[in-house]
């Protein structure tokens, strides 16, 4: 029997911070000629399979590991590592790399599994194969396996078995405690195998979303976020972390973004490429665009109704105090529009006069009252008119308390002269969720060493593409719908309850309820979730009848809490075969978010269709 | 006299299958033996989301009286969502889930009641199964004189009198393994007469498979693909049990997916949803010796 141990110092990062990162991308092999590397299958059955060897993490507690040779899972030897207290000053973590130096040809196989069991019952942070103190081009992990006092059989399967033609990640595994106190983990009868009995579910890129990046000629992106899903041999799901490396990726535009076989995105051109990516021939799920689509025109803003000063700003607003400055030279105030044609034809607009010999960086700044929203996009627009095309203006966003530390900008050029045209400033990406940005600076000519010039500029409707253009000053009603799905074309979502049953006829979908045996009015119910404030007013409307067959009956219909003590405020509702549009409003005797509008119907035995729900806050 | 060779062939396999759990494929002249000839068969046919053909099939809506007697845990629908044509030559029946109706989980269960009933004969159908821990998919037949709700028509029994034969059925988590069984009168629900498959590294939900039965006087046999993997006799009855309706009355078909139920357990987060039945065809045949 071979045995290798060693302890090697290498930088290892806690296992919490690993579990984000795919570290560097190098591919473990530099074109040697087509391998014959030995297809071994075996890692660990009674001893090291030929040429394994263990490495601990130079972080860990590196005596952790030793072979087991009285534990043992139908054998006479197992993998043994003491994990130890996370407070333990040698390290509190066991974890190291088995590795064959110059690697196996693993193409022949889909699986890697194992037997476990531990002294208690436990969670093994990470586990899995692909990494080595080379390279980890095919790294994969299963995260949070499970392990009990018995032993039993573990799966993590290779998401593309025909890459690894030389791989020497044989097994790899970063543990500490869940409740910090020592234990003793066995792992045996470690192999590489070829189950027909694994499917594949589902796999995905970039956690499954469809990401943008702007198209800024240059930047770099490394595909990350991949994960492959498999339905094992017991009828479980079981997601591995896959290196981005397993997937096979195609740009559509290769003079727009180039990627390369490790998921490297490099920007090579101006204009919209998408990024998307096979596993085994098959489409995975999420994909990268780069660049975005021309926008329309964004609509002129109308804040001369709001409550604050917050985005969209279209400066309208006469009753609002708009903190703006302008500095280093630049004198900026709100005007009449000077020229209120073409795409700008509202009232107020921002000028701002670059004064002769003010700096590069003379500015205007507008304090917002509210951060701005990016959850419909990030990208700003703003309407400019220019006595100068192609020159740079510069759109900053920062926090006012935090200042330049938390500042974003984009430079775009203007096109025209003495006209107004929209710029588009797409920040997608730049945005720092943690940040409220409340600070808008706006630069016009911003290139560096060239003083001002007396130059005049305007700028108008600052504007999150795909908001709402009117700012009505947040607060009320705003008078839309707060159910969803009231029309119950959606399908089975947003309404509950055992009297929840969607039928269609002719196109048009309704609920259907037929009651066999009468009880208590909340035996059978309909009901959505929504927030109601107490002492609010709210008008209920709804559509509803009954059959022929029960001729009319009574319904209790209304809103009320979704929780004890179930406070409501309701009508009965006198149905007929004759569809009804009912009305009521209510005074809200109640508040909480955990609300809902119900329909009682347990009391009375026949039909009950409802349709076109709605409830609006007055 | 061919017959007769079958049976023995049958018996003699019948003694191995205790042993292997697996036969080896007939002797080709027992499949010789007798002419099968078509009478029920629907390929499924038709476009992406059609309904399936309603000359053949009835829809159970609902989840029955305790989850059909089952505990199981699924609403039963009519909705394309749950069972539709794929445009591809098949049905699929498609376990949810999804609130629906105050329950978890959506899914279709259709019969062929009073649309086709017959007695005896081979019994058909090329499937690819759903497999997940909770799912329990089967392809069976009841008496066509069942009793569904109580009634005083000597002309209709309840189950278990009125004869049941499951011609497959799977638990999710053992996706490798089919289930075939018969109940009737003192061998019913946990105690029915069953053999079991299990394919050798391959999965029920991961490939098509026939699974068939052939319904005689006196005993049915079990198939998957061309390998009859049990035959069960009226000599298997259990001790002092003696009814054996399989000779009496016309049966009809069902398929369905129910989910969780004491057969299978209950589905966990980790089950894979949603769940897929494929149908690619069922047929019947009357075997004519």
């Amino acid at each position: 029997m071979r045995k290798i141990f060693r302890k090697r110092t290498v930088v290892y990062l806690l296992p919490a911070v690993l579990l984000a990162l795919i570290l560097g991308c190098q591919p473990d092999d530099n074109n040697l000629p087509e391998a014959s590397f030995p297809d071994i299958a075996e890692v660990f059955l009674d001893v090291f399979s030929p040429g394994l060897q263990y490495d601990a993490f130079g972080t860990s507690n590196v005596t952790a590991f030793d072979v087991d040779n009285e534990v043992a899972f139908e054998s006479s030897a197992s993998l043994r590592f003491d994990v130890p207290n996370t407070s333990d000053p040698n390290g509190g973590f066991a974890g190291g790399v088995f590795t064959v130096e110059g690697g196996r040809n693993l193409t022949n196989y889909n699986v890697l599994t194992f037997y476990a069991r531990a002294s208690k019952g436990e969670n093994i942070d990470i586990i899995g194969f692909g990494l080595t103190f080379q390279g980890e081009t095919y790294r994969t992990d299963a995260l949070g396996l499970q392990v009990g006092t018995d032993w039993q059989q573990y799966y993590i399967p290779i998401p593309n078995g025909a890459k690894l033609e030389q791989e020497g990640g044989m097994l790899w595994l970063a543990e500490a405690a869940d409740d910090g106190s020592s234990y003793q983990l066995w792992i045996d009868e470690v192999k590489f195998d070829n189950l027909n009995t694994i499917i594949q579910e589902s796999a995905a890129i970039l956690e499954g979303q469809d990401q943008v990046i702007p198209d800024n000629v240059g930047d770099t992106f490394s595909i990350s976020g991949a994960s492959v899903t498999y339905n094992l041999p017991n009828g479980l799901l079981q997601s591995v972390s896959a290196a981005p490396a397993y997937f096979d990726y195609v740009s559509s535009n290769e003079s727009i973004a180039t990627v390369d076989e490790t998921g490297l995105v490099t920007v090579v051109g101006e204009g919209v490429a998408f990024i998307t990516a096979t596993l085994g021939g098959a489409e995975v799920e999420g994909s990268l665009q780069i660049g975005m689509e021309p926008l329309p025109p964004s609509p002129n803003v109308d804040d001369s109704n709001a409550a604050a000063v917050s985005m969209p700003v279209g400066f309208e607003s006469t009753t609002l105090t708009y903190d703006i400055e302008g500095f280093e030279g630049a004198a900026s105030s709100i005007i009449t529009n000077p020229d209120p044609t073409g795409i700008n034809p509202t009232n107020r607009v921002v000028s701002t006069t670059k004064t002769n010999g003010s700096a590069f960086f003379a500015g205007t700044l507008l304090n917002l009252e509210v951060p701005i929203d990016f959850s419909t996009s990030e990208i700003f627009t703003m309407k400019t008119w220019s006595p100068k095309a192609n020159i740079p203006v510069r759109l900053a966003l920062e926090n006012q308390a935090i200042g330049g530390d938390s500042q974003v900008f984009i430079d775009v050029n203007t096109s025209m002269t003495n006209q107004w045209e929209e710029l588009v400033f797409n920040f997608t990406g730049q945005i720092d969720g943690a940040i409220a940005y409340d600070r808008v600076i706006v630069f016009f000519e911003f290139i560096p060493d060239l003083p001002g010039d007396g130059s005049t500029y305007y700028y108008d409707d600052l504007y999150i593409a795909g908001s709402d253009p009117v700012n009505g000053g947040g607060g009320g009603g705003g008078g839309g719908n707060l159910l969803a799905n009231g029309d119950f074309e959606g399908g089975a979502t947003a309404w509950f309850g055992n009297a929840f049953n969607i039928q269609c006829d002719g196109g048009n979908c309704f609920n259907f309820a037929d009651i066999a045996v009468a009880g208590q009015p909340f035996d059978v119910n309909l009901s959505q979730i929504v927030e109601i404030v107490q002492g609010e007013s709210y008008t209920f409307t709804f559509e509803a009848a009954t059959d022929p067959g029960t001729g009319t009956r009574t319904i209790i219909a209304g809103i009320g809490l979704n929780e004890a003590p179930f406070t409501a405020d309701t009508e009965v509702v006198t149905l007929t075969e004759t569809l009804q549009t009912f009305e009521y409003t209510f005074t809200a005797s109640f508040g909480l978010a955990n609300s809902r509008v119900l329909f009682d119907m347990g009391a009375e035995t026949g039909v009950v269709v409802i349709d076109n729900v709605s409830l609006i806050q007055n | 006299m061919k017959l007769k060779l079958r049976i023995a062939m049958a018996l003699l396999c019948g003694v191995l299958l205790t042993a292997f759990w697996s036969c080896e494929k007939d002797d080709e002249i027992g499949f010789e033996a007798s002419e099968l000839r078509l009478v029920f068969e629907d390929n499924f046919d038709g476009a992406e989301g059609a309904s399936i053909n309603t000359d053949n099939w009835n829809f159970e809506i609902g989840n029955g009286e305790n989850g059909w007697g089952n505990q199981e845990l699924q609403y039963y629908t009519d909705r394309p969502e749950n069972v539709s044509l794929d445009g591809e030559g098949n049905m699929v029946i498609t376990a949810r889930r999804e609130s629906f109706a105050g329950f978890e989980f959506t899914s279709a269960r259709i019969t062929t009641k009073d649309k086709f009933e017959q007695k005896y004969g081979r019994w058909e159908a090329r499937i690819k199964m759903p497999g997940g821990r909770g799912i329990w998919p089967a392809f069976w037949m009841l008496g066509a004189n069942i009793e569904t709700e109580p009634d005083n028509d000597p002309n209709t029994v309840p189950w278990p009198f009125v004869g049941e034969i499951d011609i497959t059925e799977l638990r999710g988590q053992e996706p490798s393994t089919t289930i075939g069984s018969i109940h009737g009168p003192g061998y019913s629900g946990g105690g029915a007469i069953s053999g079991e498959y299990e394919l050798e590294g391959e999965r029920f939900d991961k490939d098509f498979y026939v699974f068939a039965i052939e319904w005689h006087p006196d005993y049915i046999d079990f198939f998957i693909d061309d390998i009859r993997f049990n035959q069960i006799t009226i000599d298997d009855l259990p001790q002092g049990v003696e009814e054996w309706p399989f000779n009496e009355n016309p049966f009809f078909m069902l398929m369905n997916i129910a989910v969780g139920g004491s057969f299978v357990g209950f589905p966990v987060e980790g089950t894979p949803f949603p769940q897929q039945m494929v149908v690619d065809y069922v047929r019947v045949y009357d075997i004519v010796d």
